[in-house]
C-alpha cells in the first residue's frame, strides 16, 4: 500500500519533469524546423525556377552578338590605359588646321576600388556556429535563407588627365570625339584658359576624365537571387546613338561661337 | 474464544480499488507524456532529415545554376546597369560650354573657365560695369543647366575693362 502511494508523486514527477525537459523544448525545435523547412523548399523553388528563366535568357544572349559586344566594348573588363592614351592621341593627331590641338600631357591613374569594396567579395556560406541539428540561429532568427553565391561585381573607377594647348573649335570637337570612343567616360572637372593676350585664341586646357571597367562575373557559385527575370539590350541602342550625334555635332551659331575672344 | 473482527467488510476492498484506478491512470498518463515526447523527437528527426535534403536539393539547383552561361548571363545583366547607370553619356564640359555659348552678352568675354564638383567658375571680362551687371542677369535669367549664380568682387583695369569671377552651380 505505501510503494503505491509512493509511485503517485513519483508519477507526478515524471510527467512533469517530461513536459517541462523534453516536450516543451522539443516543441519549439519543432516550430523552428518547420519554419526552415518551409523557408528552404521556396529557396527551392525560386532555384528551379531560375534555372528554367536561365534557359530562356541563355537563347537571348546568344542571339544578340552585336548588342552584347557593344555593351562589353562600353563597359569593358579591364583598365586597357593604353587604349584610352591611344584613342586620345589618335583624336588628337587627326584634327587639322583651324581646330588642331598639341596635347602635352595625358596620364591614366591607377584604378582605385569602390568604396565598400575590396577586391573580389567573400562567398557567403552557411555560418559556422549554426548547428544544423538544431538551427535556432544567433540572435534568435529562425527559418533564415541558406545565402548562397558571390554577389555581382561593381565598377571600379579611374581618372585619366588630359592637357593640351588648342583653339576653341579644336577643344569642342575634342571633347565631341569622346563619344566615338565607344567606352563609359565622363569629365569630371576641367579648366580652360585663355593662354595669350588680346585676340589670341589659344587656350590651355586640362580636363580629368572618368573611365570606369568591370570585372568578368565568373564566381564558383552564383548569387541565384540577383539574376533578373530579363536581359533588357536597349543600352545598345542608346550607345550607337551616342556614337551617331558626334558626326552631327556643330558650334551653336546663337550667341557667340567663341566665349573666349574679346 | 471467538476472534471477532471489528473491521468491516466493505471498507477495505473500494479503498482499495480506488487507489489501484487512480493508479492505473497515473502510469497511463506517464505512457501517454513519454509517447508524446517519444513521438516529438521522431518527428524532429524526420524534420532534420527533411531540411538536409532539401539543402541538398538547394545545392544541386544552385550548382546547375552557377553553369558557365549564368555566369555570362549574369555578367552581361550586370554591364548593362551599369552601363544604364552611367546616363546617357552626358559631357559637362560640352554642356557648360553650349550653355555660356548661349548666355554671353555682347561686349563680355571670357578668361578662363574651371568645373568641378558641379561648380563651374567663371572668370569674366566685361567692357564696363553696365554690361557686367547685364551678364549677371542673363546667367541668372537662363533657367537652364545654371541654377545658382553667385558674383564675386569685380575690379575695373586701366583699361575700362571690369574683371570679376562668377560661380554657377550646375544642375
Amino acid at each position: 500500500m505505501k510503494t503505491k502511494i509512493l509511485l503517485f508523486p513519483l508519477l507526478l514527477l515524471i510527467i512533469i519533469s517530461t513536459l517541462i525537459w523534453m516536450i516543451i523544448p522539443s516543441w519549439k525545435i519543432i516550430q523552428t524546423k518547420k519554419l526552415d523547412l518551409v523557408e528552404r523548399q521556396k529557396q527551392l523553388e525560386e532555384a528551379q525556377t531560375k534555372n528554367k528563366l536561365v534557359d530562356n535568357l541563355i537563347s537571348v544572349y546568344d542571339q544578340k552578338t552585336s548588342e552584347r559586344n557593344l555593351i562589353e566594348e562600353y563597359i569593358p573588363t579591364k583598365v586597357n590605359d593604353e587604349e584610352i592614351i591611344n584613342n586620345l592621341i589618335y583624336y588628337a593627331n587627326i584634327q587639322t588646321g583651324d581646330k588642331e590641338i598639341k596635347i602635352s600631357d595625358i596620364s591614366v591613374a591607377k584604378p582605385v576600388a569602390n568604396k565598400g569594396q575590396t577586391g573580389k567579395p567573400p562567398i557567403p556560406q552557411i555560418p559556422a556556429d549554426v548547428d544544423m541539428e538544431n538551427p535556432i540561429f544567433p540572435g534568435g532568427i529562425v527559418g533564415r535563407k541558406m545565402e548562397i553565391g558571390t554577389p555581382l561585381n561593381t565598377p571600379v573607377s579611374f581618372d585619366a588627365d588630359v592637357s593640351f594647348v588648342g583653339k576653341y573649335q579644336g577643344l569642342k570637337e575634342f571633347f565631341n570625339k569622346l563619344k566615338i570612343f565607344k567606352r563609359a567616360n565622363s569629365v569630371s572637372s576641367f579648366s580652360i584658359l585663355r593662354s595669350g593676350t588680346g585676340s589670341s585664341e589659344a587656350l590651355t586646357v586640362k580636363a580629368k576624365l572618368s573611365f570606369n571597367f568591370l570585372d568578368k562575373y565568373n564566381p564558383v557559385e552564383v548569387a541565384s537571387s540577383l539574376l533578373e527575370s530579363s536581359l533588357d539590350m536597349s543600352v545598345a541602342e542608346k550607345i550607337k546613338v551616342n556614337t551617331n550625334e558626334v558626326m552631327k555635332v556643330i558650334v551653336d551659331s546663337k550667341g557667340r561661337e567663341n566665349p573666349f575672344l574679346p | 474464544m471467538v476472534n471477532i473482527d471489528l473491521k468491516t467488510n466493505s471498507e477495505r476492498p473500494a479503498s482499495e480499488a480506488s487507489t489501484d484506478f487512480s493508479l492505473m491512470f497515473m502510469i497511463f498518463l506517464t505512457v501517454v507524456t513519454l509517447g508524446i515526447w517519444g513521438g516529438m523527437y521522431f518527428w524532429e528527426g524526420s524534420l532534420t532529415k527533411n531540411v538536409q535534403a532539401t539543402d541538398d536539393q538547394i545545392k544541386m539547383e544552385t550548382t546547375k545554376l552557377s553553369r558557365q552561361q549564368t555566369k555570362d548571363v549574369m555578367d552581361l545583366q550586370n554591364r548593362i546597369r551599369v552601363a544604364n547607370e552611367f546616363g546617357d553619356g552626358k559631357n559637362m564640359l560640352l554642356d557648360n560650354l553650349a550653355e555660356i555659348e548661349k548666355l554671353l552678352v555682347a561686349d563680355a568675354y571670357v578668361n578662363s573657365i574651371n568645373y568641378s564638383s558641379g561648380v563651374t567658375t567663371i572668370t569674366l571680362m566685361a567692357k564696363d560695369f553696365v554690361t557686367l551687371a547685364k551678364q549677371i542677369s542673363s546667367f541668372k535669367q537662363s533657367g537652364g543647366i545654371f541654377t545658382n549664380v553667385s558674383t564675386g568682387p569685380a575690379h575695373a583695369g586701366s583699361d575700362g575693362k571690369v574683371e570679376t569671377t562668377i560661380s554657377l552651380k550646375v544642375n
